[in-house]
């Protein structure tokens, strides 16, 4: 059986998102930065048990942070992943604000949280006690890579799981 | 010491005194000397511990006149007076004591020398002990230490004194720096300079710490745009456009070049003989193989449809004839984030739909419910009967499957049925042969680029509707200038803007005044009414055509004098001069150059003679009749001499078509018969229409029955004017 789920990437300017989705539908990365306006939808299926889940992947494109973003982007989504850049603490603050907002426009669905360019090891600006608090049951922490592919997979594969534990 | 102490030593001496009425020296001294270490050992302890009181406090006021003189010159000073008034008493207590040391040396001289100093010795000792007792009373040494005492609080008074006015000290020193502040403070034109130089600083502070900033300034804002909008709505237009437009296009670009990779492969792999015709052609022509492929084939076509699921953009069902696009999940969700964006931005009302995107051939056509979207892509000319169609479906769909859509949670199996309902729709015309292939997959090339345009057109709308009102204005403009066409008023209709005038028939067509303009046909209704025009052209014009100047005669104009010159039919001149009278705006007519020529007249006259004879069809063609269309002919060739031809016509009138025949066969005969004496015609038939649109030199108007009527036309012989 295929299911199609609705996935927004939610975080702030220039964290990866765009290249994480790249990465994981198309499998390639491109070091070039290109920022777009509007949305882009893609899609990947993922095999969870004797299922698959047709992940509908929303990106926003060039989102700023001083733009917000319209409450339709997340309505019906069934899940989401919230992007933070592992070299600017900064982002985290972003992410768990669009994390609040995100609940509030689709209600409780699963988040997980991409510590994302964990390749990037001598710029990397974030301890583990930052994250205290993230790390919850609603919430999976994934130190990713869009541009090595480190932790990806993974992350969209725990996403997909959680989207059909919600199901059953 | 206490007062007790003392009598009870006074009551000792009255004792000891009655006892030793002849002291020995030995025992008086003695007596003194316990005298003296009863008066003065407890005075001179006494004595010790005020010394060193009074030189602890000498300290302590050292230390305070230090203190206080750092802090307060009056206190110190006074401070000092206090302490040189210790000090004197310091220096009586020294005094007092070398004195009663003198007592004592004197009273061991009087003991000496006898009873009587010892006497005297006594007298003395109690000179010095009131004097010492005076010494007390006097100063009061308790006293004089409450004193110091009170001296050292107001000392510490001072001190805290000297700490405010240090304290105002400092507050000076600030005051004398805030002073500059408070005058920028004051003075508003350097406020606003200081506010202006932080407020960028500030608003970014503030829109990092939270939105209070951003939800406060919204209402006034959104309020002056609002204002300024409604003042000059072309001005907005003007600085949203440029940006906008292309962020828009931008948007949906980025969306196409995700599709553009598997629909070039798709098209590249549709190689049939017709597309590789067409690729040829789309080569010759410079244009995109996909727009000649659509150039052929179809009226119209519904390619795909897709059932969308309100909100998420997820795709509920599909349907398709021929190839279908590989990824109709993202084609739904890139939909939704399409409309969304433009019913977010452009403020579409709740729930409508923008309902269609459409570039030349190819139309999007969206119908919302409230539950779902159905969207069809059509190739060609969506008829107006498919959009009530799509509504129906959308409809049923929701009536039939609304608690299944409720509940879809991506299975699109749970809604196997509802495809059923959509292909009906799947529609098409053909406009001959039918087309396959690749269309589906070009289409959506295609459909990125209708997209754009609508999303961008729906943001023109505005900007359209201010350029064509402007192109109407000017294409008033330019009728009102042009001679015979007068502008009574602009407005705005329904649909269209509405151009109201007035035309003189001879004047310019406004349609293709209109066509030559920026303004499209369907933009704009020329209302025109019928008017004389009195400007010299259409005058002139309109003189010329009632005079029907002869053929001989040369019409000019001199200012608003008509000149005529040539030869003509003395008849004519009369006409003319008349004519001209009857026009105010023309000021004359110069006849100077008119010849009046009799060879013309008489060529008017036997016309008129010959247009006479008519003879009905049925009556036989004569010998008589013959010779005497000669004789007319020959006459009127013989006048006109070389410089005009003479024609002959055999005129067929037939007022009714089944005479045709018969009418036809007589003409032939007359002409025949006219030729065999010599006389070239021309046959002329005018039939039941013709006649019913009579010409101006038709004399006799035709009667029932067919006839034939000799005609004579003369004019000017080549090269001969
Ligand atoms: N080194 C490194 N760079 C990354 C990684 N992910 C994204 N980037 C770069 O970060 C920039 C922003 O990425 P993008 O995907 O456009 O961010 P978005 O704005 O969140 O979509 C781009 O220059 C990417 O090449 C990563 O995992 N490692
Ligand atoms: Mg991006």
């Amino acid at each position: 059986m295929t299911k199609q789920k609705k996935v927004c990437m939610l975080g702030a300017f220039a964290v990866g998102k765009t290249s994480l989705v790249a990465r994981f539908v198309k499998g390639i990365f491109d070091e070039r930065y290109l920022t777009t306006v509007g949305v882009k939808t893609d899609r990947k299926d993922v095999a969870v048990g004797d299922e698959t889940v047709r992940m509908v992947l929303w990106d926003i494109q060039g989102e700023d942070e001083l733009q917000p973003i319209k409450p339709s982007y997340m309505t019906g989504a069934s899940g989401c992943l919230l992007v933070v850049d592992g070299t600017r603490p900064e982002t985290l603050d972003v992410a768990r604000r669009l994390k609040i907002w995100g609940e509030a426009n689709a209600g409780p669905i699963p988040f997980v949280m991409l510590l994302n360019k964990v390749d990037l090891t001598a710029d990397w600006a974030l301890q583990d006690e930052d994250l205290q608090g993230d790390n919850r049951p609603g919430c999976r922490v994934i130190q990713t890579s869009a541009k090595t592919g480190e932790g990806v997979e993974d992350a969209f594969r725990i996403l997909a799981e959680k989207m059909t534990a919600g199901d059953a | 010491m206490s007062d007790e102490a003392l009598s009870a030593d006074h009551e000792t001496r009255a004792a000891e005194r009655p006892e030793d009425p002849a002291p020995t020296p030995e025992a008086n001294l003695d007596a003194l000397e316990s005298l003296r270490d009863i008066v003065f050992g407890k005075r001179l302890e006494q004595l010790e511990v005020l010394r060193d009181r009074v030189g602890r406090l000498k300290v302590t006021l050292a230390e305070l006149h230090a203190s206080a003189d750092q802090r307060d010159a009056a206190a110190a000073r006074e401070l000092a007076e206090r302490i040189a008034a210790t000090d004197a008493l310091g220096a009586r207590l020294d005094e007092l004591q070398a004195r009663a040391t003198r007592i004592e040396s004197e009273a061991r001289t009087a003991l000496a020398e006898g009873a009587d100093a010892a006497e005297a010795l006594a007298r003395r000792v109690d000179a010095a002990e009131a004097l010492a007792e005076r010494v007390e009373g006097e100063g009061g040494l308790a006293e004089r230490i409450e004193h110091v005492e009170r001296l050292t609080d107001r000392v510490d008074d001072i001190e805290r004194l000297a700490q405010r006015v240090q304290d105002i000290d400092r507050l000076d020193e600030r005051l004398a720096t805030v002073e500059p502040v408070r005058e920028r403070v004051v003075d508003e034109d350097l406020r606003a300079e200081d506010v202006g130089a932080v407020l960028p600083r500030a608003v970014a502070a503030r829109a990092r710490k939270d939105g209070q900033l951003a939800a406060s300034l919204r209402p006034t804002i959104e309020d002056t745009l609002e204002a300024s909008v409604r003042r000059n709505p072309q001005a907005l237009v003007d600085i949203i456009f440029p940006v906008l437009g292309p962020a828009i296009r931008k948007m949906i670009g980025s969306a196409i070049t995700s599709m553009v990779g598997s629909i070039n492969r798709a098209v590249e792999s549709s190689f049939t003989i017709r597309g590789l015709k067409w690729r040829m052609q789309a080569w010759r022509t410079k244009r995109s193989y996909a727009e000649i492929a659509l150039m052929h084939g179809l009226v119209y076509r519904v390619e795909e449809l897709f059932l969308i699921q309100r909100g998420s953009g997820l795709l509920l069902a599909h349907a398709s004839r021929g190839p279908e696009s590989e990824e109709p999940e993202v084609i739904s969700g890139m939909l939704t984030a399409i409309t969304d964006f433009v019913r977010d931005s452009f403020d579409v009302e709740q729930g409508s739909e923008v309902e269609t995107f459409r570039v030349g051939d190819l139309t999007l056509v969206v119908k919302g419910g409230s539950k779902a979207v159905l969207a069809a892509t059509v190739r060609g000319v969506p008829p107006p009967a498919l959009h009530d169609r799509l509504q129906t479906s959308i409809e049923e769909v929701h009536r039939d499957y609304g608690r299944q859509i409720d509940a879809f949670d991506g299975d699109m199996e749970s809604l196997a049925g509802v495809e059923a309902l959509l292909e009906p729709n799947l529609l098409e015309e053909a406009k001959g042969r039918k087309k396959r292939g690749p269309a589906s997959l070009v289409f959506w090339v295609l459909l990125a680029v209708v997209a754009a345009t609508a999303v961008t057109s729906l943001v023109t709308n505005r900007m359209r509707a201010a350029r064509v009102e402007r192109d109407v204005r000017q294409l008033a403009r330019t009728l009102q200038a042009e001679p015979g066409i007068v502008v009574t008023d602009v407005h705005e209709g329904d649909e269209r803007w509405i151009v109201e005038g007035l035309r003189d028939p001879l004047a310019a067509d406004p349609e293709e005044l209109r066509a030559k303009s920026a303004v499209d046909g369907e933009d704009v209704e020329l209302r025109m009414g019928a008017y004389r025009s009195l400007e010299p052209v259409f005058v002139q014009r309109r003189l010329l055509d009632r005079l029907s100047v002869p053929d001989t005669v040369r019409a000019t104009w001199r200012d608003r004098t008509l000149v005529l010159t040539g030869p003509v039919y003395s008849a004519w001149i009369r006409t003319a001069l008349q004519a001209v009278a009857d026009v105010p705006e023309v000021d004359g007519v110069d006849i100077s150059g008119l010849t009046p020529d009799p060879a013309l007249d008489a060529l008017l006259v036997s016309r008129a003679v010959l247009i006479a004879q008519r003879v009905p069809v049925d009556t036989p063609v004569t010998d008589e009749l013959i010779a005497s269309v000669r004789e007319q002919v020959e006459g009127a060739r013989t006048t006109a001499g070389e410089r005009f031809a003479v024609e002959l016509q055999v005129i067929t009138l037939l007022p009714r078509a089944e005479d045709e025949p018969k009418a036809r066969a007589q003409a032939a005969t007359v002409v025949r018969l006219l030729e065999r004496a010599g006389i070239q015609s021309t046959e002329v038939f005018r039939s039941p229409a013709d006649l019913a649109r009579p010409k101006p030199d038709d004399l006799m108007p035709a009667g029932d029955s067919p006839e034939i009527r000799f005609d004579l036309t003369v004019r000017l012989a080549e090269g001969g004017r």
